[in-house]
């Protein structure tokens, strides 16, 4: 199931919640959550719902005998096959199609390329689950003795296919214990609104608007254009996953939990190190926890991790080439920055804003494109290797029908309601009260809009159609 | 007793509205009656999905769920009109009144069935209308196809003359949109020119082949109205003139305008409309305008798998209830209709046509003894025999341009020349937007 779909807005999510909200008792409402997050993800994937619990199964009792055994061999042992199956059962979904495909390139074998469907949310639930075992292994938190709570961890469904990646460290003691204050009930409603409204409103419209320029016939695609598919792109894909974010968020402050933040207004940055601090978040710090640090991070070797990190960054993205291109390109900006690009960045104010822009746009075309000679096609164009004009009108009345809703994209990548805050923090009560009152206004607005563009997908008038 | 902060108040309203609302739609879902069919759409809406293990298992019982709350959701009709609302103030446009739709069509055919028609590249030119562009009120299907197309149709009636042979008269005609009648240059230059694709077809076509020079005629009478505004068809004005360019082929003597009745049905919005949902085509409807054919005609349609049984149709069809739309020639698009007219002049044609042969073939009915109408998409039996066993000795192939661009009809017309084919089904498009 998606969060953005009819069945969960009207049917799945109102049901857990007044569920949850009638029982109150801990146990039946961890059970309830399991019993909702199942289900949910068996309604997109009722086969690999068995993947999902066997890998709970594994990495449970890895972490109890890391746990028991701690200081001997055997800890080092259950952590290692934690590793192995974890990455393993990653390598055999994700990558297995892939590393095939490069060594029939390379060897000029033949061997049969496996046709597996990627199980959802399995790039995701694999990290939870290994940094739990990590984790547990470096002593930062006990084991979970009981099973059932460790599956809730790893299956809930606010983050289960589309993250964050949550640390078991971070919810262990709310999952035992957590309460839930109406307050933060609200704001869990606000942010979950929010984030629907940037899935469907905006993602979804910059995905279509998108496509008919990056997938389109490339003999006819003007220069212009080409920037303004890739403009639409980041746009897309920005809102899309922080859209996808801010919905878990809420969702888990409705019930009692607190994630972390995973996007920061990654676009206001002023260069690609603060933009990785500020996207996609838990997925920076897994890989600066569990792989750059334990490396040496900047205490040795320095480059050589930036490489190895951003090349796993970039693979963890897709498994094709040009992720891992895009993964390196990032890691060699970041790398250049430490040399000296962040001390001109410094200096230049709103100026480094656009250097990062650029870096990020073109960095999308990187990741857009899986087909290395389109993207070799794609580029020419950016950089105006076309006989076409600059731009033609479809582009000029394309932009022109859309303007209002550009303007609005644009503003919301920005830290709008930051702003809000600090201007309400000396207000008065009454218009503290005041901008509570327009928020649960705009909640109702942004939850009727998104509901009617999810319906209004359903509309396909046939034109071939027997009439 | 204290008092309840008025902040706090607002985050339960925050919450019951949200619950509220959601929980609302989700029992009026179940509660509430739902309708079958979406007329503006032309489909049923999904169906209750029967349970099926397998399909459960590969993910498709649920998917279909999906489709269903989606299809059946209470008051859908407002929800969309509502999201058409909004998809209309997203911008102004700065060029006058133009503005560009990206249509959500479904593809007409799936790529994997396309691919298997013609494993080529030119899949992707395939001349489906992706985006519209609305001018003045008027809403027109941009053109993207190419000559490979064009080439692929022609080669395709090729086949089926040869099989024919030259004692059988063959026809063609090519019908353009209605946008290089209407639309100034600069727009046209979005899209491809029809003249040029139309000539492409011509000139690859099988020199016995009579090709009727519709798109001349129309445009010399470009001023008047020959294509919907709201709709993707002709107008009966339009399929008028082409007849008389068919006449030029054919060898007879078009009936004269002035000596037919005219009738007219207000407030038509068609498939256009319907795609763009645009508030300048609503404000502005069309006529739907027909011409009653003189003389008295038999017609009869067979909708069955059996060759022989066939039941009562007619040329226009004033009385359906849906007339007012572009269903009031020939009624539907049927298998295949047959008119028997009262001039014993020995001459049978089949016409072979979409959706744009309707408006054209009542005129034709004078003209010969018998007038076979077979829709490609939904014709059932095998057409050399069927030709054969009717004593046919003209045929008349006629598409509109996105048609004749669209490889499906070619090939559709070569598979079902000797043998029995499935008729077109058009499957609900799912939605297949799933996060990895």
């Amino acid at each position: 199931m998606v969060f953005a779909s009819l069945v969960f807005l009207c049917l799945f999510l109102p049901l857990n919640l007044l569920l949850y909200y009638v029982f109150k008792n801990n146990i039946y409402r961890n059970i309830l959550l399991i019993v909702f997050s199942l289900f949910f993800y068996a309604w997109g994937e009722p086969v690999w719902v068995s993947l999902l619990i066997f890998t709970t199964f594994i990495d449970y009792f890895n972490a109890i005998v890391v746990d028991k055994f701690r200081g001997r061999i055997w800890a080092k042992v259950a952590v290692i096959s934690s590793l192995i199956f974890n990455l393993g059962i990653l390598m055999a979904f994700k990558y297995s199609g892939f590393i095939y495909e490069n060594i029939n390139a390379v060897f000029g074998t033949t061997f049969q390329i496996p046709q597996f469907s990627l199980p959802i949310g399995i790039s995701f639930y694999t990290f939870q689950s290994v940094s739990y075992v990590l984790d547990v292994y470096r002593g930062e938190v006990p084991a979970q003795k009981q099973y059932y709570k460790f599956l809730l961890f790893v299956s809930l469904f606010h983050q289960l296919v589309a993250g964050p990646i949550v640390r078991y460290v971070d919810i262990a003691a709310e999952i035992d214990n957590r309460k839930i204050k109406w307050d933060e009930v609200s704001q869990g409603i606000t942010r979950f609104c929010t984030g629907l409204f940037k899935k469907v409103f905006f993602a979804n419209t910059a995905g279509e608007l998108a496509t008919k320029y990056l997938d389109g016939d490339f003999s006819h695609l003007t220069t212009a254009g080409a920037w303004t598919g890739l403009f639409l792109f980041s746009l897309q894909i920005y809102f899309d996953f922080s859209g996808y974010s801010d919905m878990a968020i809420g969702m888990g402050k409705m019930i009692g939990f607190h994630y972390h933040e995973n996007f920061r207004f990654p676009y206001v940055s002023r260069s690609a190190t603060e933009f990785w601090r500020r996207w996609h978040i838990s997925l920076g710090s897994f890989f600066r926890d569990y792989v750059y640090i334990p490396m040496g991070g900047n205490q040795k070797r320095m480059y050589f991790n930036l490489l190895v990190v951003w090349f796993l960054t970039g693979l963890w993205h897709g498994a094709s080439w040009n992720f891992i291109l895009w993964g390196l390109y990032f890691g060699f900006f970041i790398a250049i920055e430490k040399l000296f690009l962040q001390k001109i960045l410094g200096k230049i104010g709103f100026l480094s804003n656009l250097y990062l822009i650029l870096v990020a746009m073109i960095g999308w075309a990187l990741f857009y494109y899986t087909d290395l000679h389109r993207l070799y096609d794609f580029s020419r164009i950016l950089i105006g290797q076309t006989q076409l004009q600059f731009y033609d009108l479809e582009l000029q009345i394309t932009l022109g029908s859309n303007f209002i809703w550009i303007l609005f994209a644009i503003l919301f990548c920005m830290p709008l309601k930051n702003v809000m805050q600090s201007f309400l923090e000396h207000r008065s009560t009454s218009i503290k009260n005041l901008a509570i009152s327009a928020e649960v206004l705009l909640n109702v607005l942004m939850l009727v809009v998104s509901v009617s563009l999810l319906v209004g997908k359903s509309y396909n008038p046939f034109l071939y159609f027997r009439f | 007793m204290k008092k309840i902060p008025y902040s706090s108040l607002l985050h339960y309203l925050n919450l019951i509205l949200f619950i509220g609302v959601s929980t609302a739609f989700g029992v009026m879902f179940f509660v509430l009656q739902k309708q079958k069919v979406s007329i503006i759409e032309k489909r049923d809406l999904a169906t209750f999905p029967e349970f099926n293990e397998k399909e459960m298992w590969k993910g498709n019982y649920t998917r279909d769920l999906d489709a269903y709350v989606a299809d059946n959701f209470p008051f859908r009709d407002d929800w969309i009109e509502f999201s058409y609302f909004l998809r209309n103030i997203r911008g102004w446009n700065p060029e006058g009144r133009v503005k560009i739709v990206s249509t959500a069509s479904p593809e007409f055919i799936p790529k994997e069935t396309l691919k298997e028609i013609i494993p080529d590249s030119a899949v992707k030119d395939s001349a489906t209308a992706h985006s519209l562009l609305i001018y003045e009120g008027k809403a027109f299907q941009v053109f993207g196809s190419s000559h490979k197309m064009a080439a692929y149709y022609a080669s395709c009636l090729n086949t089926f003359q040869l099989a024919l042979g030259d004692s059988l008269k063959f026809y063609s005609v090519v019908v353009p949109s209605a946008s290089e009648m209407s639309l100034p240059d600069k727009y046209l230059k979005i899209g491809k020119s029809e003249k040029a694709n139309i000539d492409a077809v011509y000139k690859n076509l099988n020199t016995s082949i009579c090709k009727a020079d519709a798109y001349s005629k129309l445009i010399e009478h470009k001023n008047e109205y020959l294509y919907f505004r709201t709709d993707h068809h002709w107008t009966a004005l339009g399929a008028y003139y082409a007849y008389s360019a068919f006449s030029v082929c054919a060898g007879f003597e078009p009936l004269l305008l002035e000596n037919l009745t005219k009738k007219s049905k207000k407030n038509f919005l068609g498939t256009l409309y319907a795609l763009s949902r645009d508030p300048e085509l609503a404000k502005n409807p069309d006529v739907v305008e027909y011409y009653m054919i003189p003389g008295n005609h038999k017609v009869t349609v067979n909708q069955s798998a059996d060759e022989n049984t066939w039941t009562k149709g007619s040329l226009l069809a004033e009385s359906r209830s849906s007339v007012g739309t572009y269903a009031v020639f020939l009624g539907s698009d049927y298998p295949v209709m047959k008119i028997e007219s009262e001039n014993k002049n020995g001459r049978r044609i089949l016409v072979l046509k979409e959706s744009f042969g309707n408006a054209f073939v009542p005129f034709m009915a004078p003209h010969f003894e018998n007038v076979y109408v077979a829709d490609i998409r939904y014709f059932k039996f095998a057409l050399l025999d069927f030709i054969q066993k009717n004593k046919i000795n003209e045929v008349l192939v006629i598409d509109g341009i996105f048609m004749a661009n669209n490889p499906y009809f070619g090939s559709k017309i070569k598979s079902m020349m000797y043998k029995k084919v499935p008729s077109l089904q058009v499957k609900n498009p799912k939605d297949s937007t799933r996060k990895k």
